[in-house]
């Protein structure tokens, strides 16, 4: 019995403020690899990364998965709001929703040179359960090569 | 001619029933506009009652409040209810917070209502409708959920506080942020009708017992 205890404790503290295990029911989205950022309710994963060339308009894509009993609040106005001391980007992002447990934040931006561009700044999402709303602001940093 | 008829019937329903458009008109909300507000008599934070009807005569604002919910949070901290009860209180205008989460539930304690009238400086008072019996009445459906009274008793005014789903006055549909409740006390002031008189409230859904 004090076994089952100490092994339920462990895991809860092991997952406090932890990014949170994958979602099996995640979409095809998603790049393997460490999450950006999460909390046990949501994930914010690295999305497939189209080609980008120096001086080019070039994406970057970051997936969000709402996690256990959440959901990808259709109605915020989700941002990405790049560091004013890193890589300009356009605007604050475009967020499309992949049903209620995902959505993708497509930033664009123009790299100068060729080798590794690093976005920097915030994601501003929005995940509710049946009983609250969350409001989140993870700093993200995405490396993107560039040829 | 007919099927025309139809399909544009169909596309103005779905225009005006979309997420996040904040000229449709949910039912909770329009339910009551135009109608008498109903009338209510709650306690306050320190157990003092409060009955609506005492301020017949005077405008209004009913506010459905929760700390726990971070887009009041967001309002109360850096958008458009930032001493906004406090301005308005200059002209006359009677604010009243609600709080209808049951017990047990998120932004229901005594204790997190007192530290957040203190940290928000509310001079307002903070209803306890634990039964949501009121909020209900009212079709409240978020924090924040705004119902602004005339000075007849008239619901005038219900929706959201503003066009920013965000709670940070940061993100507003059409580029310009619009405090409803100020356009609808700015209109009776005026002496015309509330030019925008229902909107979709954004936020926390309110946390009835059932």
């Amino acid at each position: 019995m004090a076994r089952s205890w100490l092994a339920i404790a462990v895991v809860a503290a092991c997952g406090r403020d932890q990014p949170a295990a994958p979602d099996p029911t995640g979409p095809a989205g998603p790049t393997a690899g460490a999450p950006l950022a999460g909390k046990p309710f949501y994930r914010v994963d690295r999305g497939p990364q189209p080609p980008c060339g120096s001086g080019a308009a070039c994406e970057a894509r970051v997936v969000l998965t709402a996690l256990a009993g959440y959901h990808v609040n259709k109605d915020y106005p989700f941002k990405f709001v790049g560091d004013p001391a890193a890589m300009p980007i356009d605007g604050t992002g475009s967020f499309a929703i992949d049903g209620a447990k995902h959505g993708t934040m497509t930033i664009k931006f123009r790299p100068a040179a060729a080798g590794t561009a690093t976005l920097i700044g915030t994601f501003k999402l929005s995940v509710c359960s049946d009983d609250t709303c969350e409001i989140e602001s993870p700093r993200l940093e995405i490396a993107i090569p560039v040829t | 001619m007919r099927i025309l008829t139809t399909l544009i019937a169909i596309v103005g329903l779905a225009v005006a029933g979309s997420p996040g458009h904040a000229d449709s008109k949910p039912a909770a909300q329009s339910a009551v506009v135009g109608k008498p507000a109903p009338d209510f008599t709650l306690k306050d934070l320190g157990g003092k009652d409060v009955k609506l009807s005492s301020f017949k005569g005077k405008v209004v604002v009913l506010e459905w409040f929760n700390p726990g919910c971070p887009f009041v949070k967001n309002s109360h901290r850096v958008g458009s209810l930032v001493d906004t009860a406090k301005r308005h209180a200059k002209d006359g205008v009677v604010w009243l917070a609600i709080n209808s989460g049951a017990p047990g539930k998120q932004g229901n304690e005594l204790a997190m209502n007192t530290e957040a009238a203190k940290t928000w400086s509310l001079a307002h008072p903070i209803l306890r409708d634990e039964a949501g019996t009121v909020g209900k009445s009212y079709g409240a459906t978020n924090t924040p959920n705004m119902f602004v009274i005339d000075k007849t008793g008239t619901v005038v005014y219900a929706g959201a506080i503003d066009n920013s789903p965000d709670g940070e006055g940061q993100s507003p549909q059409g580029g310009k942020l619009i405090n409803y409740v100020d356009a609808a006390i700015g209109d009776l002031a005026a002496g015309h009708p509330v030019q925008t008189a229902v909107t979709k409230p954004y936020g926390c859904s309110v946390k009835y017992g059932s």
